[in-house]
């Protein structure tokens, strides 16, 4: 099957996967600046005299000419111009209509921006114009493919820049049309996913032809498709996460190709921006949470003892929101320029940028507030009005009480982040002003309507973590979890601080001194119940019998990374580092610390741990443990070295890097690495998918948890639970064994011996 | 609603797979001012929701779904649900009034606005709606109207209640005429603003007309009476941000009238079929909740905008 996989790709249409276009799309795509808004198909941007094929140092006449567009005014001052910018040959102009003025191609951008590529644009003669002849002169080498890209302007002739102007694009080309790298990978991926699922498709039909009638293959697919059972819904969230999962580590993997080397040109400086844009808001919105949802709606309604969610209708309908998004997020990516904003999308840029995909990357993100708007009443709604009796507000499993809070501050802080996304929507389309200085906007509004819903975003997403590794840390090591209440505080604490503390995102963006040194105070006391939190894991681990399992290796792992990756966060909540360190690579690590080894250890942790309940049949542990130990080294020797490059001063969202900095080094280590990380995880997904047939069977309860999920069958039937579910208490220290320090402390009192828990009680 | 309950549980729904397919079409028409794309999401979108109210249009209530535990033990999960969802709506309209306190106490009043202060002066709404009966009607109607239309829907409860099925269907069909009435005066007055007034998005060097210098310091506007006029040679106002916060705050709350207004196309076709009756007024009542929230969203942003 992987032959034939290979083969089929090997046949599917060539790539260049490097770009030989026009170097700077970016300017290309623009237009003249100073004819802002998007492009309109009225206007026609025509070049006539292209030739099929070329001869070597031919010279070619070529005539530009714009179509439609506004009527000309009265008065006559401008007509129309245009940029065209070739990737090789060289143009010039026949008479004075054109020329090479710096000042008339893209608003006065120097002629460097167009390394690689030759560039001709109308004089301040050529303004009055609708047509210009010129002449392309063909390269000295046969046989390349040639990309003509025009930039037409129609002109309103009112004299005034922008308003009722119009303009439009088009390329042409000799030759095959260069894709960019961009499009590439992920047509690419596209292919390979949709080739890999017809070989698989093949095999299954091979090895059993009767499955494949449509009659019963219909219904299959039905039932995914119109489910509400928050068990099938959960399942849809797993492959939706885990899939864009892989597609954001691509990105990332492709810029660390780029960053690999020193001045490096694998990438152009656009691409860059559009592949770490694309991949913050995958790994954010479309794997992070979709797998957290995953999670949350197959074992929250379990842990509970309820049947469903409350709203299974809704509940489905946010998850399908999703993978529509998608459609806008990477919209771009097929039409000429993804985001290019990074994932914050900071104002005024967002709002001015030119790459098209930016207003579809804006819409994408209000189906994703839609969708986790929704699932917010769900979860809300369920957790306060269905435990069943038994599950009191004191005894809910610390994972339920991590969804609760994360998903009540997501809640209450989307709604900012969603009205500010429709400003930029709104600015971008119907040319409203929130953010555009010349009108008095404040760019600062976008930082603080983002960041007070970013920074309860960040705990939105290790919450979960917490939640999980709180269950995972008390099973594993047989015991309660140590100072439940204080957990539960202690998220309350972290739900209720993760609101005011927004502003230290912004302590170099010219904030009020006072603000920022409230904010300073707030964000260190969020290590207090953070710490509270560590001690009780540390605390619930000591004296108990410790089985090492994967999940408890991976809880384990996040204990040490997501510590390192919280006290580096220290390190920005103090005023005077973070002038130094804000837009280094000291912040790339920190937040990979506890993005990776907070929320991604928590999830991995999460699907070894309810694996068993989903399946009926546990992972295998020998490839688990091969799989932790890969990635784990891996993870940690790929984002350490980042710490002593942003100390050094290397800038973050920086496309390259000269030699001289010698951060070369330690770049190239991160990028081997972090292919690593990256190719272990198909560890795990060739774990998951095997599993399901040839694991261990797992029974209802494999690790001895105490909780309601475990009383059902795996996997639970539907409904999930009958009427008459009833959670007993939770046992206290159930096998605890007293550590020699206990003993010790114990025997200082002068406790009996006879108080302490026998061997016998023990098992 | 079928999908509050368990009896619903097994089958599924079509519905949130077809309504989700239709909106990325819609923002993309929107996007690409692409009236194909637009009328085809929304058509998409529409088959979606009638498919979800096929599947809800003859639940009888006698499997409504109770909170149990604390705190809320014995209450409707919808009610509960319907609560959490207005806190969310709750943070929407706070978000625009943030925007809005912070870009218009960030200006000067055009009352007490200097020449050297042009063209970042703030030109309230108000300026040019609380000027004169004309302008200010739509929107003051409009306030009675949704006041009015929040009472009449608590008529329609209570008939439902009562088990009177016509006079539900009509009161229920009252407020929706009271909502449709809102959004008819809302365009009327836009369009006023925007046509006759010259109050618009991209209204970068705005100069007062002759007659709407009232109120507007001597400095800029000279002349005595009806006589009044900007000063010659004095650059305008840039009104885009007063716009632009004023037509997207009313805005979002016209989207959330007509987003009500097809909730209550709905209680009107189940009140028809005989849906409502003694047991089963609820879906009413929790309709009625998001309406009355939205009229006391329209009761804050009204004296916000139109007034002050």
């Amino acid at each position: 099957m992987l032959l034939g996989t290979a083969f089929l790709l090997a046949l599917s249409p060539v790539f260049t996967a490097y770009p030989s276009g026009i170097a700077d799309q970016n300017v290309a795509n623009a237009g003249c600046s100073c004819h802002s808004g998007t492009a309109n198909s009225g206007v026609s941007a025509l070049l006539d005299g292209v030739p099929e094929t070329y001869d070597v140092g031919e010279t070619y006449s070529l005539n530009i000419s714009i179509s439609g567009g506004p009527s000309i005014g009265s008065s006559m001052i401008n007509q129309g111009g245009f940029v065209l910018v070739v990737s090789d040959g060289s143009l010039s102009p026949i008479d004075n209509s054109t020329g090479k003025n710096a000042t008339y191609n893209g608003g006065g951008v120097g002629g460097e921006k167009y390394t690689g590529s030759d560039i001709l644009t109308h004089s301040a003669e050529g303004n009055d114009q609708r047509a210009w002849p010129i002449e392309w002169t063909a390269p000295d080498i046969p046989g390349k493919d040639i990309e003509f890209q025009l930039v037409v302007n129609s002109v309103d002739g009112d004299g005034m820049n922008g308003v009722g102007d119009q303009w439009n694009t088009a390329s042409y080309y000799i030759g095959a049309p260069t894709a960019s790298a961009l499009s590439v990978i992920l047509t690419g991926t596209l292919l390979a996913i949709i080739i890999s699922v017809a070989m698989l498709a093949y095999v299954f039909h091979r090895a059993s032809p009767d499955a494949f009638r449509f009659e019963v293959f219909w219904p299959w697919l039905k039932g995914w498709l119109t489910t509400t059972d928050h068990k099938g819904v959960g399942t849809l969230y797993f492959w939706f996460g885990f899939l864009f999962f892989l597609v954001g580590g691509i990105f990332a993997l492709l810029f660390r190709i780029q960053l690999a080397q020193p001045e490096s040109d694998f990438l152009t400086q656009q691409q860059y921006n559009q592949f770490f844009t694309l991949h913050g808001t995958t790994m954010i919105f479309l794997a992070a949470m979709p797998l957290i949802s995953a999670l949350a709606n197959y074992i929250v309604p379990l842990q509970i003892g309820a049947k469903d969610l409350a709203f299974p209708r809704l509940n489905a309908f946010a998850f399908w929101l999703l993978p529509a998004s998608t459609i806008l997020i990477f919209w771009g990516v097929f039409s000429n320029g993804a985001a290019d904003t990074g994932w914050t999308g900071y104002a005024p840029y967002s709002t001015t940028t030119t790459t098209p995909g930016t207003t579809m990357w804006v819409a994408g993100q209000l189906m994703l507030g839609a969708s986790s708007t929704l699932s917010g009443v769900n979860f809300i709604a369920t957790i306060f009005t269905m435990r069943a009796p038994g599950v009191t507000w004191m005894k809910m499993p610390l994972f339920t009480w991590s969804i609760l809070v994360s998903v009540f501050m997501l809640f209450i802080s989307l709604p900012a982040f969603v009205i500010g996304l429709v400003f930029i929507f709104l600015d971008r389309t119907i040319g409203t002003a929130f953010y555009d200085i010349a009108a008095g906007g404040d760019p600062l509004l976008w930082a603080h309507l983002f960041w007070y819903f970013g920074h309860p975003e960040v705990y939105v997403v290790i919450l979960p973590a917490f939640g999980v590794i709180s269950e995972v840390l008390a099973t594993g090591s047989h015991r309660s979890i140590f100072g439940y209440k204080s957990m539960v505080w202690a998220m309350a604490g972290i739900g209720v601080l993760g609101f005011v503390v927004w502003g230290h995102h912004m302590l170099t963006a010219g904030t009020d001194p006072q603000f920022r040194f409230i904010t300073m105070l707030l964000t260190m006391l969020v290590a207090v119940p953070t710490g509270v939190k560590i001690f009780n894991w540390l605390a619930t681990l000591h004296g108990g019998a410790i089985m090492f399992h994967t999940h408890m290796l991976w809880a384990l792992g996040f204990l040490v990374t997501f510590t390192i990756g919280g006290i580096s966060g220290m390190y920005f909540a103090s005023i005077p580092l973070d002038l130094h360190l804000h837009e280094t690579y000291f912040v790339v690590a920190h937040f990979h610390y506890v993005f990776i080894g907070g929320t991604v250890f928590g999830i991995l942790s999460a699907i070894y741990y309810w694996y068993p309940k989903v399946t009926g049949r546990c992972l295998n542990e020998t490839w688990g443990r091969i799989h932790f130990i890969i990635a784990f080294t891996s993870y940690n020797i790929a984002f350490w070295p980042m710490h002593q490059l942003g100390l050094d001063g290397m800038l973050r969202r920086t496309h390259s890097y000269a030699e001289s900095t010698g951060y070369g080094g330690a770049n190239m280590l991160i990028t081997v690495s972090s292919f690593i990380f990256g190719i272990s995880m198909i560890i795990l997904l060739v774990n998951i998918i095997i599993s399901t047939r040839k694991g261990v069977l797992a029974g209802n309860n494999p690790w001895g948890g105490w909780s309601l999920e475990w009383t059902t069958t795996s996997p639970p039937p539907t409904p999930s639970f009958g009427d008459d579910v009833r959670q007993e208490n939770a046992p206290t220290n159930h096998i605890s064994k007293p550590s020699r320090t206990q003993r010790f402390i114990s025997r200082l009192w002068g406790l009996q011996e006879e108080q302490m828990p026998s061997k016998e009680e023990m098992d | 609603m079928s999908e509050y309950g368990d009896h619903d549980g097994h089958h599924g729904s079509a519905s949130p797979i077809i309504m989700s397919a239709g909106l990325p079409f819609l923002l993309l028409g929107i996007a690409l001012v692409n009236i194909v794309l637009i009328v085809g999401g929304v058509t998409i979108f529409v088959a979606g929701l009638i498919n979800w109210w096929r599947e809800d249009i003859d639940w009888n209530g006698t499997l409504e779904p109770k909170s149990i535990g604390q705190p809320f033990g014995g209450i409707d999960i919808r009610k509960v649900g319907m609560w959490i969802f207005l806190m969310s709506e709750t943070m929407v309209f706070s978000s625009l009034f943030s925007t809005y306190i912070r870009y218009r106490t960030n200006m000067p009043s055009i009352y007490e606005c200097t020449p050297a202060d042009l063209p970042y002066c703030w030109i309230p709404a108000s300026h040019f709606i609380a000027a004169d009966w004309g302008t200010l009607a739509p929107g003051a109607i409009n306030t009675f109207a949704l006041i009015i239309s929040s009472y009449t829907l608590v008529l329609a409860l209570n008939a439902a209640k009562l088990g009177k099925q016509r006079k539900t269907t009509m009161y229920l069909s009252i407020t929706l005429g009271l909502g449709i009435m809102f959004l008819i005066l809302k365009m009327i007055e836009w369009n006023t603003l925007i046509f006759a007034e010259g109050y618009r998005l991209n209204g970068s060097n705005w100069k007062g007309h002759d007659h709407f210098c009232h109120g507007i310091s001597e400095a800029i506007c000279s002349g005595h009476g009806t006589e009044r006029h900007w000063v010659d040679g004095l650059g305008g106002v840039d009104l885009r941000l007063s716009a632009s916060t004023f037509y997207v705050t009313t805005g979002t709350h016209g989207a959330h009238v007509f987003a009500g207004l097809i909730g209550l196309l709905y209680l009107i076709i189940k009140s028809a079929n005989g849906g409502w009756d003694k047991l089963n007024a609820q879906g009413i009542e929790y309709f009625a909740l998001y309406w009355h929230f939205v009229d006391l969203a329209w009761v804050v942003v009204f004296p916000a905008f139109y007034l002050y």
